[in-house]
């Protein structure tokens, strides 16, 4: 171990590094072994310390604080289901169309037999269709999620990657940007690198980023929205203020559950 | 504190192996999981938490968030790298570290008006919890370190102050803070391999 190593892990973890400091070292602890080892060190020998702390009773309401946020972050993962079931009535209207056609024709054909094998039939076929569309839709359903939210932590930018490898960011409440600027989302996945644009946003409506422009979606990895001159970054790098962050994780929650 | 917690012997050393079951679960989306977690760890976290915050409802917000991280990223716990009680000491004091730099540590902190009395009582205090302490092996290499170098480490990490925070509490030039701070944990490095 290096005696700058152990320093700046002690002092991250003693959180005594100013943001830029914290920012920095959290970067380089992507590619550098020793320095992760030496935060858990620190994190492992100082922890002893916290149980001298006296603990202190939390209020009644605390914990239903927390389930609510926790279920707002399961209807926002089941944001994706519900339009899926709204598609699958929309369908079940068109079927309905079909079905009456088929009334139409079988009643034409002037029996009643026919009439009710004609209805079966649609039935049978409308079931299986929403069934099976259903099940592909559940298979398209993304499993890793970040919820972006601003400084008072409000969530307000859901992304979910898809099985084709692309995301979809849905906005979660009021996006608009003002005097016409533009809102533009990046992620970090390699330090070195730096941010990547992955394009503006949509206010108002799901935004689909394409698997190309994705550097990949791995947990933990950082997303940020910021604020853009019209059409987006000059420079290829965030030059405005950033409007919410977030982390990607794998949503445990299975689709079925929301 | 919560009923399991009060009177519970076992709170001070956190059955660790219990714990790391809850967050597997809570990775496998286990809601039930998060409640047990909530209700045996959130006393001791939110004694942290207060600590750290010198502010109730800002505490309070802290361990809010806190569980909410760990809903969201228990999939990333590994208890072959650190045991879950460190994991969520980790997770708590992270939360409290974003809010006490975007509120401005320094203009948060103590009262401008606190005695230089009541500032070496307060300092005094913290070195009896070190006397607390049930890690022999902390214990003794913490209080091997120089007084200065000792407490400078202790209100950082207890107490979320920062290097001029702990400055004025000590009364001592910020540079002889980070000196003793780096000092410290040199010798406490070795001291602890």
């Amino acid at each position: 171990m290096s005696d700058d190593n152990t320093t700046r892990a002690g002092l991250y973890v003693l959180g005594l590094m100013n943001q830029s400091e914290t920012d920095r070292l959290e970067a380089d602890l992507a590619g550098d072994a020793e320095l992760r080892e030496e935060v858990v060190f620190w994190q492992s020998r100082f922890a002893p310390l916290a149980a001298t702390i006296e603990p202190v009773a939390p209020p009644a309401d605390l914990w239903t604080r927390i389930e609510q946020r926790v279920e707002g972050l399961q209807l926002a993962r089941g944001s994706e289901r519900q339009s899926a079931v709204a598609q699958m009535q929309d369908d079940m209207r068109s079927l309905e169309r079909s079905r009456r056609w088929a009334r139409g024709l079988a009643v034409g054909f002037g029996g009643l037999f026919a009439a009710a094998t004609a209805a079966a039939v649609v039935f049978f076929l409308e079931t299986t269709n929403l069934e099976v569309e259903l099940a592909q839709r559940d298979a398209q359903i993304a499993t890793y999620v970040a919820v972006l939210s601003d400084e008072s932590n409000a969530p307000l930018l859901l992304l979910e990657a898809r099985q084709d490898g692309s995301l979809r960011a849905t906005p979660l409440g009021d996006l608009a940007a003002p005097d016409e600027q533009t809102l533009e989302l990046w992620t970090l996945l390699d330090p070195a690198q730096g941010p990547i644009s992955l394009g503006p946003l949509q206010a108002e409506a799901a935004t689909f980023i394409p698997a190309a422009q994705l550097p990949g979606t791995e947990p933990n990895q950082l997303f940020e929205v910021s604020l853009e001159p019209p059409g987006g970054s000059p420079t290829g790098r965030p030059t405005g203020p950033v409007l919410m962050i977030g982390r990607g994780f794998v949503d445990p929650t299975p689709a079925g559950d929301s | 504190m919560s009923p399991r917690c009060q009177g519970d012997p076992s709170v001070k050393q956190k059955p660790d192996s219990r714990i790391d079951g809850y967050i597997e679960r809570i990775a496998g989306g286990d809601r039930r999981a998060l409640r047990s977690l909530y209700n045996e760890t959130s006393a001791p976290l939110l004694g942290l938490a207060v600590r750290l915050m010198a502010d109730r409802a800002e505490a309070e917000n802290v361990l809010q968030d806190a569980f909410v991280t760990v809903w969201q990223g228990a999939q990333a716990f590994d208890a072959r790298r650190e045991t879950g009680w460190i994991w969520l000491i980790t997770i708590l004091r992270h939360t409290a570290y974003k809010r006490l730099r975007s509120r401005g540590r320094e203009a948060s902190f103590a009262d401008p008006e606190t005695s230089p009395e009541t500032r070496n009582e307060e300092t005094a205090a913290i070195d009896a919890l070190v006397s607390r302490m049930d890690d022999d092996r902390l214990k003794h290499c913490l209080e091997a370190l120089e007084s200065e170098e000792r407490r400078s480490i202790l209100l950082a990490y207890l107490d979320g102050l920062s290097q001029s925070q702990i400055a004025d509490r000590l009364m001592a030039p910020l540079a002889s803070i980070r000196d003793w701070v780096r000092h410290g944990l040199e010798s406490l490095r070795k001291c602890l391999s």
